[in-house]
């Protein structure tokens, strides 16, 4: 090797996103994604609809976080999901918030022939049943 | 305190970093100075590695100065060398350091000590009763050497020890090389003049006998006095007030300078020496005697009272009673100070305070030593002036001023040798040079990118030479080892190929960004790594 070499200050934090829903159910996938490679460290965490704190460790994969959240103990309402990670170099990102909401739950219908719906409403109209799925 | 010490010298070549060959080569080493501690040698020698005892060839020691130079020869053709240095008995407190005196008047001869600790008086040596006592001059191990004088051109020198015992006693048949008086002692040698000047003779101080003696050229009017550099080489001033380097096998001068630059002992510093005729200062070339007036001074300089620190400021007391500081380059004066009636500096020491002490004698029969700040020269402490008769008319002139009754010559025991604790010192050759720069070589960085975070905010480099060095130098930036802006750098020895580490720290950095480090390596010789470009 010569007598020198280059050496690199690097002073810049990453920056970073998150990518969630803004309505969820009874569970939360999300990821924080960063504009570099990060280091294994992360501090996420949701605040929920009620205040409190659930910290989340996420999946680490070189430039993002990943991972699935259960949120059946959650209630109910508008919650805020706290992100800060740094890169190689122990830059730390702002700590980015996203706000989404949860609700209780959702009607899903399965698929419906609707001229069927029709015919049935006009020929038997008070036996019409729609099978709920919760 | 009673101490022995025995160091193992290693020589390397410079350019090999090998054991070096040594072919009738002086060796010279230099011990810097041991910060607050004062030593003197009381003996010194060297053997090889089969103890073997060398050639001392000679011991310089400046007494105003504090490093001591100690060359050996080594005589003969040798693949490994190993040179023990037996150092034993010195003495490291102020007990055995003392002003010496010595009386002159028949029948009453005496060499004296005043204690500088204890500030008395004592004989430590009375004197053969026929003879009349002048000049006084001692080595850097400590021993005395005084000339007794006897009507009838009868002259001797004699070696004594710092307790009055005496060694031997130099009374050559050959009148004409007797000294008159003893001008200076340098290198195992005690130099003198004879009467009149007319011859100028080198003893040795080991074998009392005579190293050289030459008579004066015919263009060498007097010797006024003497001063000797690192290597052994004699430099007078001589007739029409000229310094000159003095040949001691022809009595010629190699050179000489222009006429009426020098009035008094030349000084040597560095490349140069330096002297002064009435208030002109000079810089005498040692290469060619070239001579440059580098400025005027404030006043005339009383005869051997200038002197140049080790950090290269000019003292000197004048007869205006003042002791006047000046830089040398630029020539400028930096401060003046009051000092007793006409105080010759018969010693200035540097010490590890930096204080610039000042022994000096005045005219006013006293004694004593002020210290003053070398910043503006403001007295910092004294020791209460001592007056006695006994050290009335000092000789601190390299002609001695005989006057019946008074003491014949003082000389200050200052020898100041310093003792490093080093197991390695590097070879120095007395004939050509070493002028291959050390290739520097990068070995490993444990990153190239760092940030302010803790834990990410440093980069340890490692490196090596290829010869032995002295010092290195981490630049960021810059086409050479003194520009960029400095990381890291030291200064120590480190052997061909030995992992040197050093760690750049985030905070030497100025922003983000890239940026070239450098690292440059320095020989003993004092070449440098160049720039890789």
């Amino acid at each position: 090797m010569a007598n020198y070499f280059v050496l690199t200050l690097d002073t810049t934090a990453p920056e970073i996103i998150i990518n969630a829903p803004s309505t969820v159910y009874e569970e939360l996938v999300f990821t924080v994604e960063a504009n570099e490679e990060l280091d294994t460290y992360q501090n996420i965490y949701i605040i929920d609809a009620e205040g409190t704190r659930h910290d989340l460790i996420l999946l680490y994969d070189d430039t993002s976080f990943y991972g699935t959240v259960n949120l059946s103990d959650y209630p109910e309402g508008v919650m805020t999901i706290y992100a800060q990670v740094r890169d190689k170099l122990f830059n730390k990102s702002v700590l980015a918030s996203k706000q989404i909401v949860k609700t209780s739950s959702v009607l899903k219908f399965k698929t419906f022939n609707v001229e069927k719906i029709i015919n049935i409403k006009t020929q038997v109209k008070e036996q019409i049943k729609f099978k709920i799925r919760f | 305190m009673y101490s022995y010490k025995v160091y193992l010298l290693t020589f390397i070549n410079e350019n090999t970093g090998d054991f070096a060959e040594l072919n009738n080569y002086v060796v010279r080493f230099t011990m810097p100075k041991l910060e607050g501690i004062n030593h003197n040698f009381t003996n010194i020698y060297f053997t090889d590695i089969n103890n073997k005892k060398l050639v001392l060839q000679f011991i310089s020691c400046n007494h105003k100065h504090t490093n001591a130079t100690i060359g050996v020869l080594i005589p003969y053709i040798a693949d490994k060398i190993q040179i023990k240095m037996y150092i034993d008995s010195f003495y490291n407190n102020l007990v055995d350091r003392g002003l010496y005196a010595v009386w002159g008047s028949r029948g009453n001869n005496a060499v004296q000590k005043y204690d500088l600790k204890t500030k008395t008086v004592s004989n430590v040596y009375s004197g053969d009763g026929t003879y009349d006592y002048r000049s006084l001059q001692q080595d850097v191990l400590g021993y005395l050497y005084v000339l007794a004088y006897k009507s009838g051109a009868d002259y001797k020198v004699q070696k004594l020890t710092i307790d009055g015992t005496k060694l031997w006693e130099y009374d050559p048949e050959d009148d004409s090389s007797k000294p008159y008086y003893l001008s200076m002692c340098q290198n195992n040698i005690v130099y003198g003049n004879n009467y009149g000047s007319t011859k100028f003779a080198g003893i040795k101080t080991e074998n009392n006998s005579i190293d050289f003696s030459v008579t004066k050229a015919s263009d060498v009017n007097y010797y006024a006095g003497w001063s000797i550099d690192e290597y052994g080489e004699l430099y007078s001033v001589g007739q029409y007030n000229c310094v000159g380097k003095f040949n001691k096998s022809t009595g010629l001068y190699s050179w000489k300078s222009s006429n009426y630059v020098a009035q008094h002992t030349p000084v040597y510093y560095g490349n140069y020496v330096f002297d002064f005729y009435s208030t002109s200062m000079y810089r005498v070339s040692l290469s060619n005697g070239s001579s440059v007036k580098i400025g005027t001074l404030a006043a005339s300089p009383l005869s051997q009272s200038i002197v140049i620190s080790p950090s290269g400021y000019l003292y000197f007391a004048s007869s205006n009673n003042l002791l006047y500081k000046y830089s040398i380059s630029p020539f400028s004066q930096l401060w003046s100070v009051s000092i007793p009636y006409y105080a010759y500096l018969m010693g200035v020491t540097f010490g590890s305070d930096d204080l610039v002490h000042l022994w000096y004698n005045g005219a006013g029969s006293s004694f004593g030593q002020r210290a003053f700040s070398p910043d503006d020269g403001s007295l910092v402490s004294q020791d209460p002036d001592f007056s006695d008769s006994d050290f009335y008319d000092v000789d601190i002139y390299p002609t001695t001023k005989y006057v019946s009754g008074s003491p014949k010559g003082v000389h200050l025991l200052n020898s100041y040798v310093p003792i490093y604790e080093s197991d390695r010192f590097y070879f120095y050759s007395t004939s050509g040079g070493d002028t291959t720069p050390p290739t520097t070589t990068i070995l490993d960085t444990d990153t190239t990118i760092i940030s302010r975070v803790d834990g990410k905010d440093k980069c340890t480099v490692t490196f090596e030479a290829n010869e032995p060095i002295v010092e290195y130098r981490v630049m960021l930036g810059g086409t050479s080892y003194d520009t960029g802006t400095l990381l890291a750098s030291d200064t120590g020895s480190w052997d061909s190929g030995e992992d040197i580490e050093v760690v750049i720290d985030d905070a030497d950095i100025p922003a983000e960004g890239q940026y070239r480090i450098n690292i440059y390596t320095k020989d003993a010789a004092g070449n440098w790594t160049p720039y890789d470009s």
